[in-house]
């Protein structure tokens, strides 16, 4: 069984990342219509022929075939773990063939890079393999990174705490159900964070599903989050994948290694021992999935839906400092005011409660933005206010009407539960307005521009 | 294909409204409420068809003979709205069970207070829009009569026909992938009461003009068919299909469409050994 290491502990003398390379650069000399080539691999996920990161691309393969295999990446929607799984597995088994044509070691895998691990100083930094560009030749290095470096905020863990799989309000941790989705709409937990923050933190090519997989530190990436899939199986407590036909049936279309079109199911990628030559992940015991004794048995309920309390529509386009805006509790209705009020008394009730985002629209790749609420100084950005960092991953092609896109842009949904309970029991709290801040944590470049066309509160 | 009508029947099996009790149902997925609308129009159509002596289609009066028939203003505007009549409760009975995703969007943006407010004022501007659409169709239809007036009649028995080949061929065209993505429109709405009507009502007439630019051709097909019941039911089915259980960029519509255009083409050859234009069934003889 081949082992997925984590980047930092490599060995000294291992040679991982310099087969990684030769195979990147030789993948990066083969012609885009060859499905084993880097640029096939990487519109795969997305593709944008007017992108310059795509400029060198032509010859590409005739329309029929892109509209078939390319651009099919899941993102917002309960496919977006099972999928990138998939798109991993056969990405790894080509690099696999391509090292082993090239003499490297047989039992390659592919390297994680688990930027959350508060024990490895170096854990934000992009592992210095893709950083030095050696005068271009490096191939696991790619122009356009705006950051080297990730912040503590982006990598937080707390959608491992999040049971159910699927939700949208409230949150599920693989995302919510949906047919097909290349993206629009609500992210899940993971999904949201780390994936969306480190993706948009690098930026350049990363910033954009477009574009991303381009960079061969995505992949590296996406073996996390792969990984943090079966952590969060591993934490049990209820913690199991959709048990619905609909999610288990969903094919998805690759290529293979020998450039065969081959199809696999969600039900498939359960147990990474089972995925083409198997995998596991360092550190991570590869639990079987729970068996499903009720394979056949209606899905559990979903839950009620929360209600809104409040919502604003009037948000002007974010630019490159501050955004304020406060949210009127008052209006809400007077049942729900009343409901906020017994919330007030009652703190030591736990009370879920979402900030929901919608119509997020633009184009390029904004910057990482920070929400606070309720901020005492207006001057200090003070974490103890920190609601959740907003990565805006995919915000172009869900803002523009194509082939996969309804152009009603990107959904944010941040769980302020925990926070608006710690509010409620300071002295300043005012049941009848909450005031939200939106503080861009970086330049918007000039290419780049975000609007977000609502901004609410739900709560039960 | 076979995978796909598979998965199919899997997405049938697990729609809510199989698994819940009605109160459940009718809470948690508000467009339950569409459907029944939906179903009850069916039930209606139906009836006046069958057990109230009516036909199985509605014919539209045609426009010269509203303009040239009416006495004054008021007679023609109403010779003209209750010509709109039948295409409006095809509106209902087709496109309603098409609009899930919109219903919820709308119930679920509101405070529970105003949802089912919202979602009738959804529901008007979504009418509103193909109330519009349907008096467009009308005219042309009328200018398609003045083109084969005098004509043989075979040109107005394979009207149908036609308009179905036209809606098969449009699925092929690559811009429709791009139409049918635009189904899943969403739009920011206020919660204020009257703020929150209106942009439901708003975001109505949107959905309607993008769902009248993909679905119009095979609708009028049916106007020309005379809102043939079998046809319609038929139809519906395929649309349904399409919007929730097949990915939007399958071309198996553009099948169904051509197999109801051949047999819309049979009707049509076999109106041709019978003369006069009257023998000629515009549509399933029943
Ligand atoms: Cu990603």
């Amino acid at each position: 069984m081949r082992e997925r290491k984590n980047v930092y502990e490599l060995p000294p003398g291992d040679t991982t990342l310099e087969w990684y390379a030769k195979a990147v650069a030789n993948m990066k000399s083969r012609p885009t219509t060859d499905p084993t080539s880097w640029n096939y691999q990487g519109a795969i996920h997305g593709f944008n022929a007017g992108n310059p990161f795509w400029a060198g691309a032509p010859p590409l393969p005739p329309e029929s075939e892109q509209l078939e295999f390319w651009k099919r990446c899941q993102h917002s929607t309960w496919f977006f773990l099972p999928w990138h799984r998939m798109y991993l597995a056969y990405f790894e088994q080509i690099v696999l063939s391509v090292v082993v044509e090239l003499g490297g070691p047989a039992d390659w895998a592919l390297p994680f890079w688990n930027y959350s691990d508060t024990t490895n100083p170096h854990a934000l930094d992009i592992p210095p393999a893709f950083t030095d560009p050696q005068d271009g030749s490096n191939p696991l290095w790619i122009p356009g990174r705006v950051n080297n470096a990730l912040t503590p905020y982006d990598v937080g863990l707390g959608s491992l705490n999040i049971v159910p799989f699927v939700g949208s309000i409230p949150q599920g941790f693989g995302g919510r159900e949906t047919a097909f989705n290349h993206g629009g709409g609500p992210f899940g937990g993971l999904e949201q964070t780390p994936h969306n923050l480190v993706h948009v933190r690098i930026g350049g090519a990363m910033g954009n599903p477009q574009t991303a997989a381009l960079d061969p530190i995505f992949w590296l990436h996406h073996a996390n989050i792969d990984r943090l899939w079966q952590v969060w199986i591993n934490m049990g407590g209820g913690r199991t994948n959709p048990s619905q036909a609909s999610w288990l049936n969903y094919r998805f279309r690759f290529h293979d290694a020998d450039r065969n079109k081959v199809s696999m199911s969600c039900e498939e990628v359960l147990d990474t021992r089972t995925i083409l030559g198997g995998y596991t992940y360092q550190g991570v015991p590869a639990q079987a999935p729970q068996p499903m004794l009720m394979r056949a048995a209606a899905p559990a309920e979903a839950a009620m839906p929360l209600e809104v309390v409040a919502a604003d529509n009037e948000v002007k386009p974010l630019g490159d400092g501050v955004t304020d805006l406060s949210l009127n509790l008052g209006s809400a209705q007077e049942k729900q005011k009343a409901n906020l009020r017994t919330m007030a008394r009652a703190v030591q009730v736990p009370q879920s409660a979402y900030l929901l985002f919608e119509n997020i629209t633009g184009k390029g790749v904004p910057p990482v933005y920070n929400v606070y609420l309720n901020l005492p100084n207006e001057k200090e950005m003070d974490e103890e206010y920190l609601a959740g960092s907003m990565g805006f991953f995919g915000i172009e092609e869900a803002s523009t009407p194509g082939t996969h896109s309804d152009g009603s842009g990107i959904q944010y949904v941040l769980d302020v539960g925990p926070l608006l309970n710690k509010l409620r029991s300071q002295s300043n709290w005012d049941e009848s307005k909450l005031s939200v801040r939106l503080m861009a944590t970086g330049a918007m470049p000039e290419d780049a521009s975000v609007s977000v066309g609502r901004i609410s509160l739900y709560s039960e | 294909m076979r995978q796909q009508l598979l998965y199919s029947w899997i997405l049938v099996r697990e729609k809510p409204v199989f698994r819940s009790d009605l109160k459940t149902t009718f809470q948690r997925w508000p467009a339950s409420w569409v459907w029944l609308m939906s179903l009850a129009t069916w039930v209606w159509l139906f009836y006046s068809a069958f057990i109230a002596g009516g036909s199985v289609q509605m014919s539209h009066p045609s426009l010269v003979t509203m303009v040239y028939g009416s006495t004054d203003l008021t007679d023609f505007l109403i010779q003209l709205s209750a010509s709109m009549l039948p295409w409006m409760l095809m509106v209902i009975a087709m496109m309603f069970p098409l609009l899930n995703t919109q219903v919820e969007h709308v119930a679920f943006s509101l405070p529970r207070s105003e949802r089912a407010k919202g979602v009738l004022s959804f529901l008007s501007g979504y009418s509103l829009t193909w109330l519009a659409v349907g008096a467009g169709l009308q005219l042309l239809i009328a200018v398609i009569d003045m083109l084969l007036a005098g004509r043989s009649a075979i040109f107005k028995a394979s009207l149908p026909a036609v308009a179905f080949l036209l809606a098969a061929a449009v699925v092929w065209w690559p811009q429709r992938i791009v139409w049918m993505a635009a189904c899943g429109l969403r739009m920011p709405l206020r919660i204020n009461t009257w703020k929150s009507h209106l942009d439901s009502f708003n975001y109505g007439m949107k959905k309607g003009f993008v769902c009248a630019r993909t679905c119009w051709i095979p609708m009028f097909a049916l106007m020309l068919a005379h809102h043939n019941l079998w046809t319609m039911a038929l139809v519906t089915l395929v649309l349904i299909y399409e919007r929730y259980l097949i990915p939007h960029e399958s071309k198996l519509i553009g099948y169904a469409w051509l197999l109801i255009a051949a047999f819309f083409t049979g009707l049509a050859l076999l109106s041709l050994g019978q003369g006069g234009e009257q023998a000629i069934p515009y549509c399933v003889p029943v």
